[in-house]
């Protein structure tokens, strides 16, 4: 679950109507939704808030692993309804890159947001296709495709799908708090095979990996007492898949827990309530830029199993409280079981700067 | 080496011995460089204002593509942004929005948030600040009435809107657009420096949807990509736009901003600089006289071993000194005349052009040391003459006794020939990048001319001056004759001064005629409605223009639409009037200055163009132009010119049938009513007020009070060339006393030898005075006669050139012949009073000084 960009956008709306009162009605999030493909994978602009997320690990020529991250957001402002202009902002778009280089030692990134319109920014419905002037989550035949360039990072990426979508909460619906009312919609396709080139500082190289998608979309996803919350994903090396996050409450309380782990082969995955997932921090590191302490090495507890997640580098924080105000940590993560190597995945820490607000 | 004895001879002694004149001609100077750096420092301050509000306005953007009329069509906003090169295309949709309650405009900028972000990181910042705190004060938005679509939408104002309009957050900034009233909540105030103008900004969504300009832009700001060329992109962009679209860079636009009021800056300046002229000629006569007088001393440095090179230096060195004073004085009055000027006309000097514009002052030392250098430079120049001369005064002939005469004149008629074809040449140039600096260099060549041409003028009139056998008449004649460039200087300094007053008063005498009776001509109906101007957001529905015009007691009206027309791209967009019309008789309602003979071509609509668009835009009555009207090309036929004041870009009048047939838009924005026999202007006027819809911001006139209002417009326009004007005459004046005053001082021993002779004082006073008014009449007539042609080149040359604007010659003959008058008596006046003075003494030691 990827509630930090939703942060972004909302807030970049705010940032254009300057305030306007919304007094849309959103739809409300109800178990008993069929999600069916590709028509899901589409935009659903009546919603508040979506998200399309693609994270993973990539490996060149050299064998030296690094980390990306490219997600688009797309939020409902709620005004401009009946507004007749070509420029009505009914819809916000943002989209965030990001890459993890254990050389570079900290994050690049980039951000893009736009009103939707004109062709130069539009989510499309009924089929994947959301797109910033040239950075673009779309799907191509069976495949996605990932594009997105700037000055000092290009990403061109082709993720061929190797499992079935992995439906997570209860056949798609996803409660994230006590109150069945916070919810969302949510599918995830793991073990996406990677293939492309990426340019970084003008390095060009051809890459391969493995990257797991996420898409999500709901009206009110956050329960009022949570000030922050964590997550990962996990491509297991076996083949199978693990997504588990908590929601915290205050005095880092586990508020809301939940986990869906598909075995390898399996068609299904098995769903666990909060009580049987546990997070338990190891090790912090505190960023220098911000101040703010993260737990960046977790032991967490899925049903009997016990993993620990360690970064691949300490240093995955965002910092963007120059322009939306959010800071938070989120980055590439090893997964062990005792000293052995399971899995690779993202892992997203938020609310310890400051309680987020959605 | 120069013994300090000889600095008090030759310096310091002079200067203490007539402290007066030392101190004219310091405040000469003085005058001369404050006017000339206060005009300087305020031209200056708008500049940097405008070039700082476009700045802000157009942020980091590389180029700009702007145009049309009044925008162009949102589809070309795609295609512009998937130009190769271009990183950022920020849409703004930009509207004069109409204030309920106030006169002036607020520029409204509608923008993209995530677009002009990039381009303006300021208006982010407070775009941000804006957003956040409402999410919790949105209480406030409940009170308002829910029948007003538009309340939820907020608006940022500029720091200097929020002040003059005094709202802040929370606030509601009530709009009028046509006769409706559109409510914007204030949703933050910019930081001053995000945005300079009274302007406000909303998002581009609610700026096409409030202000109805649904598919419309005002401009896209670009920012191109790193390494990628701006005239590349520039020319792939040409390709695409249509012909009244063009691509610039934010400078060009500032000029833009500029040209409008740069004539007028560059008259000021120049006037400006006549004063500091007048002021070196006031060094240069005071110093010649002094040079005259002073012959003996001279010659007995020169007898004493001072060569001539350290004396020339010595009489220079007395320059430097009252021009490095009269330059710190005229520094420092010149920021406190900024000051005042900025806080009390406003960075345009009251002329209108700059609304809104606030600068602050701040002066740069390099300016401060060009004015220094200019003010001493114009009085080493003044005094450079004087002084080569009195250092080539052979030293034996000027020890002997006798009077400090120099009776012989010298004739120059080729110098005079020449100047004079040369002002000719260059009167007929045209204009130097729009300015009509061939005019004004026309008038100095002219102006010295006419001083190098005196002497001879002087010995001409005194050969043929009428015979008067009275005695002091008679000495008076020979006095001047015989003293002639004396008599020289002290004219040419009344020439100077007063034949450039006579003409500025000549101009604008001649202009403000003009415009009387312009305004006379073009309001022919009793009363006058108007809502909103060219460009704004508000005007009249047709049905509520004729429901006006059913009022009883009207006997008929008439309607007026005002729109925009882009002829060039290159040029501001003109003003369209769209208005009654009877073609066979256009100057029923327009002044026409010219008409076409030819037939109008067919399928041409007939339209009428200003003076200043014939100008601009280079087109004569009977030519075709072509412009886009509402989407459509309209081939028009330029039946005529006429004289117009009011729109300086230039004016196109049209039909208003044919305006809506084009068109389809019916609204108007005034309404001209006649009134019938007896019907009392007062009750009409209400009953119209009536039908208008409540709050409406309308003006109501009556061609009396509209008369009134331009003319007083224009006086605000040239009280500041009054004020330069009097400068000038006062700095004539000092010249006329100093010239008069030392030469009347020199002669004690000739007024000791005439007392001997038995001449009363009496007869001695009057002989002066006739010396006096001798000179000044000299000086007043040749001065009426140098100001009659520079006012000739003011109207048809300078003026025309810079403004566009065609005048009837008319003099104040009042105005001049009581000045004239006044000049000639305070000439006599000065030397009785100097006469005087010098008789004051013991005169027959002053007879045996001589001795």
């Amino acid at each position: 679950m990827r509630l930090t960009r939703a942060l972004y956008s909302f807030a970049v709306a705010m940032l254009v109507t300057l305030g306007a009162r919304a007094d849309a009605v959103y739809p409300a999030v109800v178990p008993g939704y069929e999600i069916q493909f590709p028509r899901d994978e589409g935009s659903h602009p009546q919603f508040k808030t979506e998200w399309w997320y693609v994270t993973g690990w990539l490996e060149g020529a050299s064998n030296q692993p690094i980390g990306f991250q490219l997600t688009f957001f797309r939020s409902r402002t709620g005004i401009d309804d009946d507004n007749p202009s070509r420029f009505a902002l009914r819809q916000v778009l943002f989209a965030h890159l990001a890459v993890s280089d254990p050389k570079r030692g900290a994050l690049l990134h980039h951000e893009k947001s736009a009103r939707p319109g004109f062709g130069l920014a539009e989510a499309a419905e009924g089929s994947l296709d959301v797109h910033i002037d040239d950075w673009r989550l779309r799907r191509d035949g069976d495949a996605y495709l990932a594009v997105a360039r700037t000055d000092d990072l290009q990403l061109d990426l082709r993720l061929e799908p190797r499992a079935a979508p992995l439906l997570q909460g209860d056949e798609g619906f996803s409660q994230k708090g006590p109150n069945p009312s916070s919810a969302s919609y949510y599918y995830s396709l793991p073990q996406l095979a990677v293939t492309g080139r990426v340019s970084l500082d003008g390095k060009e190289q051809s890459v391969r990996g493995v990257a797991w998608f996420d898409h999500e979309w709901s009206g009110a996803i956050v329960d009022e007492r949570a000030e922050g919350w964590d997550w990962v994903g996990l491509n297991l090396d076996d083949g199978g898949a693990l997504m588990m996050f908590q929601m915290r409450g205050p005095e880092e309380s586990e508020l809301w827990a939940a986990a869906k782990w598909r075995a390898a082969g399996a068609s299904e995955g098995v769903p666990y309530k909060p009580e049987a997932v546990q997070w338990k921090p190891v090790r912090y590191w505190r960023s220098s830029r911000t101040g703010v302490r993260y737990p960046v090495e977790w032991q967490v507890t899925v049903g009997d199993r016990v993993i620990t997640l360690k970064p691949l580098m300490d240093d995955q924080e965002n910092d963007a409280s120059g322009s939306t105000g959010t800071i938070y940590w989120e980055g590439a993560v090893r997964a062990f079981e005792g000293d052995k190597p399971i899995g690779r995945g993202y892992l997203e820490l938020t609310g310890y700067a400051k309680k987020i607000r959605l | 080496m120069i013994a300090p004895l000889l600095i008090e001879a030759a310096i310091t002694g002079p200067m203490r011995r007539s402290p007066g004149r030392t101190l004219l001609a310091v405040l000469a100077i003085a005058l001369g460089v404050a006017l000339g750096l206060a005009i300087y420092l305020i031209n200056r301050s708008a500049a940097d204002e405008i070039s700082l509000a476009a700045r802000s306005l157009y942020g980091l953007a590389d180029l700009v593509v702007e145009g049309g009329a009044d925008g162009f069509d949102e589809n070309l906003y795609p295609r512009i942004a998937r130009v190769p090169g271009v990183a950022v295309a920020s849409p703004v949709v930009e509207v004069e929005a109409r204030i309920v309650g106030r006169r002036g405009p607020l520029t409204l900028l509608g923008m993209d948030g995530f677009k002009s972000k990039l381009l303006q990181p300021a208006f982010a910042a407070a775009m941000v600040g804006g957003g956040t705190e409402d999410e919790r004060s949105g209480s406030t938005s409940e009170e308002a009435e829910p029948e007003n679509q538009f309340n939820d939408r907020s608006i940022l104002l500029s720091a200097s809107a929020a002040r003059e309009l005094q709202l802040g957050r929370g606030d509601v900034v009530e709009f009028q657009v046509g006769v409706k009233r559109e409510r914007l909540r204030v949703s933050g105030v910019l930081p001053p420096a995000a945005l300079q103008d009274f302007a406000g900004v909303v998002d581009i969504a609610t700026a096409q949807w409030v202000f109805e300009r649904l598919g419309k832009l005002s401009r896209i700001n670009l920012r191109l990509a790193t390494g990628s060329s701006p005239e590349r992109v520039k020319a792939a962009l040409a390709n695409m736009l249509p012909s009244t679209v063009r691509v610039t860079t934010p400078g060009e636009a500032t000029d833009d901003a500029l040209r409008l009021s740069r004539a007028y800056r560059s008259n000021l300046t120049a006037l400006a600089l006549v004063a500091l002229f007048t002021g070196g000629f006031f060094v240069y006569s005071t110093q010649s006289l002094a040079a005259l007088r002073r012959r003996r001393e001279f010659a007995v440095m020169h007898a004493i071993g001072v060569t001539r090179t350290e004396q020339l230096m010595l009489m220079l060195s007395g320059s430097v000194i009252v021009g490095v004073l009269g330059a710190a004085i005229g520094i420092v009055l010149g920021v406190m005349i900024a000051r005042v000027g900025l806080s009390a006309l406003g960075a345009d000097l009251g002329a209108g052009y700059f609304r809104g514009l606030a600068p602050g002052l701040n002066v740069h030392m390099v300016e401060v040391a060009v004015f220094s250098l200019l003010g001493i430079g114009v009085a080493i120049a003044g005094a450079l003459r004087p002084a080569l001369d009195a250092a080539r005064v052979p030293t034996a002939s000027a020890l002997k006794a006798g009077d400090i005469t120099s009776g012989e004149v010298r004739a120059h008629g080729w110098t005079v020939l020449t100047l004079g074809v040369l002002a000719a040449i260059t009167v007929s140039l045209p204009p130097i990048a729009g300015l009509p600096l061939p005019g004004f260099v026309a008038i100095a060549l002219f102006l010295i001319g006419c001083v190098v041409a005196m002497p001879s003028v002087v010995r001409f009139v005194l050969r043929h001056a009428p015979r008067w056998p009275r005695i002091p008449y008679e000495i008076a004649i020979a006095q001047i004759a015989g003293t002639a460039r004396y008599a020289t200087l002290s004219v040419s300094s009344i020439i100077v001064s007063f034949s450039l007053m006579a003409s500025m008063a000549i101009m604008v005498t001649s202009f403000r005629d003009s415009l009387d009776q312009w305004t006379q001509k073009v309001l022919p109906a009793d009363l006058y409605v108007r809502v909103g101007y060219v460009g704004q957001s508000s005007y009249l529905d047709e049905w509520l223009a004729r429901s006006m015009a059913a009022v009883p007691g009207v006997e008929h009206a008439e309607y007026s639409r005002l729109a925009r027309v882009q002829l060039s791209a290159d040029r501001p967009a003109l003003a369209l009037i769209a208005r009654s019309m009877n073609r066979d008789h256009p100057d029923q309602t327009l002044w026409m200055m010219s008409s076409a003979s030819n037939d109008i071509p067919a399928g041409a609509v007939p339209v009428w163009i200003s003076e200043a668009a014939s100008d601009l835009f280079a087109i004569e009555a009977g030519e075709e132009i072509r412009f886009e009207l509402a989407g459509k090309q309209v081939v028009a036929s330029v039946r005529g010119v006429w004289r117009d004041y009011e729109h300086q870009n230039g004016a196109i009048v049209m039909a208003r049938d044919e305006y809506v047939a084009l068109t389809g838009d019916h609204a108007v924005n005034t309404v001209w009513f006649w009134l019938a026999e007896g019907a009392d202007l007062a009750k009409v006027g209400n009953a119209i007020r009536d039908l208008l819809p409540p709050g409406v911001d309308y003006d109501m006139r009556t061609p009396g009070e509209l008369r009134e209002l331009s003319l007083a417009a224009f006086d605000r326009t040239f009280a500041i060339t009054y004020l330069l004007e009097l400068v000038a005459v006062t700095i004539g004046l000092f010249g006329i006393a100093a010239g008069i005053s030392a030469q009347v001082l020199a002669r004690r021993s000739e007024f000791g030898a005439l007392r001997h002779l038995g001449f009363t004082r009496g007869q001695v006073a009057t002989m002066l005075a006739i010396e006096g008014s001798v000179l000044g009449a000299l000086g007043v007539i040749v001065g009426l006669i140098a100001g009659t042609v520079i006012s000739l080149i003011l109207i048809y040359v300078v003026n025309r050139q810079s403004f566009h604007w065609s005048m009837d010659l008319s003099a104040p003959v009042g105005l001049l012949s009581g000045l004239s008058v006044a000049l000639i008596a305070a000439a006599a006046l000065i030397a009785v009073v100097s006469g005087r003075q010098a008789m004051g003494g013991d005169v027959v030691r002053a007879v045996r000084e001589d001795w």
